[in-house]
């Protein structure tokens, strides 16, 4: 177990190096002090000494986060309020590389410290687990955001080779890669033309666009949860689950347990129940409510559109928690049966479109387009065919696909678990041929996962 | 495990062959025909990099046809123009660029950088013969390779779409042309006193391309015409003019060339110091409209001449 756990450790900051060696440091200095101040703080008896080790912690690694993805938004803003204020601000901003995965692995880190802290686990005495549990390739770059009390017990027990558990990472890996490089690639490639036309095209085209980057970011984000997850799985871990078919929720709440999930419930955990959460009062619920929302927009990028990405969340949710039907829809839609019921489908293109219009503010380079943007789609030429110039084909094809397999699979963990259970060989075969075959295809214009620049 | 390993490599296997037997297939249904052919009247065509698509506006000339592309090396030229001829028998004369830039080993990081493997060779790889497949194999082999499956997905996209109006095929093979003029600002800048290496160098790669060009339009019977479109006095890469003359001299003066490089044009009509603008397309398209009327009659005299170049043909 040792053994494998040095191995996996050293592959691992062999992966994170090759992106740039010079930012392992940073990680293996931020892997150190939450090793450290995590044996402080339980060691410590004097509340005050343990007080003081956690913001020593809390402090450092938002600090590094701060400084490589904040420093120039708030230089930038800064400024701005100055010259609004009528004095000449000129600050200059610097050229900052940001650190792949700095989010995730600070997060990692920060969950560590705040569960020993909160005495919900042990600090680890052996420095090689630890810093496996930041490390761990899988997840290094774009989470899931893992927890200490999930991760850590698994680093520490022994790991065998499994027939199943490795045909069903294989099997994950696969609608991963599918997702991310056959649908959403080519979901980008519009995606991208569209957005940088955006002032001059029509309404149908827009929206078009707007739907395609809600299938995009899914594809892509699900799908290198998926890669993520499977790849874990061949090696014997259990990752945590970061979607569970979220364009199937029949109201935005359940679309935001369903969405980035290690996210959601790491903010839920550290700061939305620590303040208070729905227990408070009305406005202090309603102010909990924005102040998760917009810090996860602030977490996702260092822009004025993310922060708007995550109010306009907040404003969608609030009437929910408010009249306390947050959690109306706590099982998958349609269980156990093949459709949904009117109401349901209704109530799923409802939020569908509540979400759509959210991520033209994530998209946008500013606020000011995206603005622009929605008020551009209600035009009337949103009722026109959209200029095919804009889109392929193809997407006609691979969009319904992906929704119809992740449809028929969302009773289970990913959208081919279940699959793999009912199908005929030859059947299922022929389908993951098929898979390989596009993926291979649509491999050659390669872009990058969007969730790599948080 | 080694159930797992057995069935794991029985699956790539059958997978992979599965993949080339689909890229195959597509290059078999793909409909040059629709990519290639030209009206009827086109009989001239002009190849190259960005000076000639932004120094001709074909649309000025007479049964001419721009084909050139930015960045363009003549092995993809060559490619090119094996798809133009053949399904062009009209066409009698290919006028071909030659810069200074073009002939240098500069420019060869044009023929088999990733990024240019991957944004030219998609097109053409459907007919690559092996010496050109090799060329490139064995510079960039990942790329080169993957280029076979771009070009299978663009033609699963033709597939689906008949109206060939994919964003990136939108502007195929057309004179490009530009409405500004940066050379007033540009002469401000700081002269560059010496080239790189490379661009004084002349390239062997490049000379082999422009030579199986010419054997190429030999075959098909049509008249190769080099060509040098105007260039700004201050353009940085004449600086290896010395070695740019001697070697079209010395390798080919079985080949008529037109050198348009020193004529007159006025700073505003050109976009920057190696290429025209709008305004000094049409200029020059003019001129060439002029010389393409002539030309039987030149080619009959014979027309390779360096130091009195163009002029004496209009």
């Amino acid at each position: 177990m040792r053994a494998q756990n040095i191995l996996l450790m050293i592959a691992s900051y062999f992966f994170y190096g090759c992106w740039d060696w010079r930012f392992l440091f940073l990680l293996a200095f931020s892997t150190f002090l939450d090793f450290y101040t995590g044996i402080k703080i339980h060691d410590s008896n004097s509340i005050r000494v343990r007080k003081v080790w956690l913001i020593i912690s809390v402090a450092t690694n938002l600090g590094f986060l701060g400084f490589f993805k904040y420093y120039n938004f708030f230089i930038e803003s800064f400024e701005r309020l100055l010259n609004i204020a009528g004095s000449p601000g000129d600050f200059s901003t610097l050229d900052i590389i940001l650190p792949v995965g700095i989010s995730f692995y600070t997060f990692h880190g920060l969950s560590y410290v705040f569960d020993i802290y909160y005495k919900r686990i042990e600090p680890r005495r052996n420095p090689v687990d630890y810093a496996l549990f930041v490390s761990f390739f899988p997840l290094l770059v774009a989470g899931p955001i893992e927890r200490a009390t999930h991760l850590l017990p698994q680093v520490e027990k022994p790991r065998t080779f499994n027939y199943d558990k490795m045909v069903d990472g294989l099997r994950q890996i696969l609608w991963g890669l599918f997702k991310k490089v056959v649908v959403a690639d080519t979901c980008a490639e519009s995606v991208n033309a569209i957005f940088a036309h955006s002032l001059e095209l029509e309404g149908s085209t827009l929206a078009l666009a707007a739907i395609l980057f809600a299938v995009q970011i899914y594809g892509d984000f699900s799908g290198y949860s998926d890669i993520a997850l499977g790849s874990a799985r061949l090696f014997g871990f259990e990752l945590l689950r970061n979607f569970a078919f979220p364009y199937f929720s029949r109201d935005i709440a359940e679309f935001w347990r369903r969405w980035h999930i290690s996210l959601s419930s790491w903010f839920r955990d550290y700061l939305y129940i620590p303040l208070g959460g729905s227990k408070a009062g009305i406005v202090r619920v309603i102010i909990n409510t924005f102040i998760i929302f917009t810090v996860s927009g602030f977490w996702h990028g260092a822009n004025w559109n993310f922060i708007a990405w995550g109010m306009l969340n907040a404003i969608y949710i609030t009437p929910l928690v408010l009249f306390k039907l947050n959690r109306h829809n706590l099982e998958i839609v349609a269980q156990g049966r093949l459709l949904p019921t009117f109401k349901e489908l209704l109530s799923m293109l409802f939020t569908m479109m509540l979400v759509t219009i959210g991520w033209i503010f994530f998209r946008s380079g500013s606020v000011q387009q995206a603005v622009h943007f929605v008020i551009d789609i209600f035009k009337p030429s949103l009722f026109t065919i959209p200029d095919s110039k804009y889109y392929s084909h193809l997407l006609l094809f691979l969009v319904p696909l992906l929704f119809v397999v992740e449809w028929f699979g969302r009773e289970g963990k990913y959208a081919l678990e279940s699959f793999a259970l009912r199908k005929t060989r030859l059947l299922r075969w022929s389908f993951y041929f098929f898979l390989v075959v596009m993926v291979i295809i649509f491999s050659g214009e390669e872009q990058e996962f969007i969730y790599f620049q948080f | 495990m080694k159930a797992l390993l057995n069935k794991t490599l029985l699956f790539v296997l059958i997978a992979l062959s599965i993949s080339v037997l689909v890229i195959m297939i597509l290059r078999k249904t793909c409909d040059k025909e629709k990519f290639f052919k030209l009206p009827s009247d086109v009989q001239v065509l002009f190849a190259g990099h960005s000076h000639v698509r932004l120094a001709v506006n074909d649309s000025l000339i007479k049964g001419a046809k721009n084909i050139s592309e930015e960045g363009e090396a003549y092995i993809y030229t060559y490619q090119k123009l094996k798809q133009y001829l053949a399904y062009n028998p009209q066409v009698k004369y290919v006028m071909l660029e030659c810069t200074n830039n073009a002939l240098s080993e500069y420019y060869d990081s044009r023929s088999w950088s990733e990024h240019f493997i991957k944004t030219k060779l998609p097109d053409y790889n459907l007919n690559l013969e092996s010496e050109d497949f090799l060329c490139l194999f064995r510079k960039e082999p990942t790329t080169t390779l993957i280029t076979f499956t771009i070009s299978a997905r663009t033609q699963l996209e033709f597939l689906t779409d008949t109206a060939m109006s994919y964003p990136a095929y939108a502007e195929w093979h057309k004179h490009r042309h530009y409405k500004n003029s940066d050379v007033d600002s540009l002469l401000l800048r700081p002269k560059k006193d010496s080239l790189d290496r490379a661009a004084m160098k002349y390239s062997e790669h490049a000379g082999t391309y422009i030579r199986k060009i010419a054997n190429l339009c030999k075959i098909k019977e049509v008249q190769l015409i080099l060509m040098r479109s105007p260039i700004h006095e201050r353009w940085e890469y004449r600086q290896n003019e010395n070695m740019f003359r001697e070697q079209m001299q010395r390798q080919f003066s079985d080949l008529p060339f037109l050198d348009f490089g020193n004529r007159a044009f006025d700073n505003k009509e050109f976009r920057d110091l190696a290429h025209l603008n709008y305004l000094g397309a049409s200029h020059f398209s003019g001129i060439l409209s002029g010389v393409l009327q002539n030309i039987e009659l030149l080619h009959s005299q014979g027309y390779h001449d360096m130091s009195a170049p163009a002029d004496m043909i209009e």
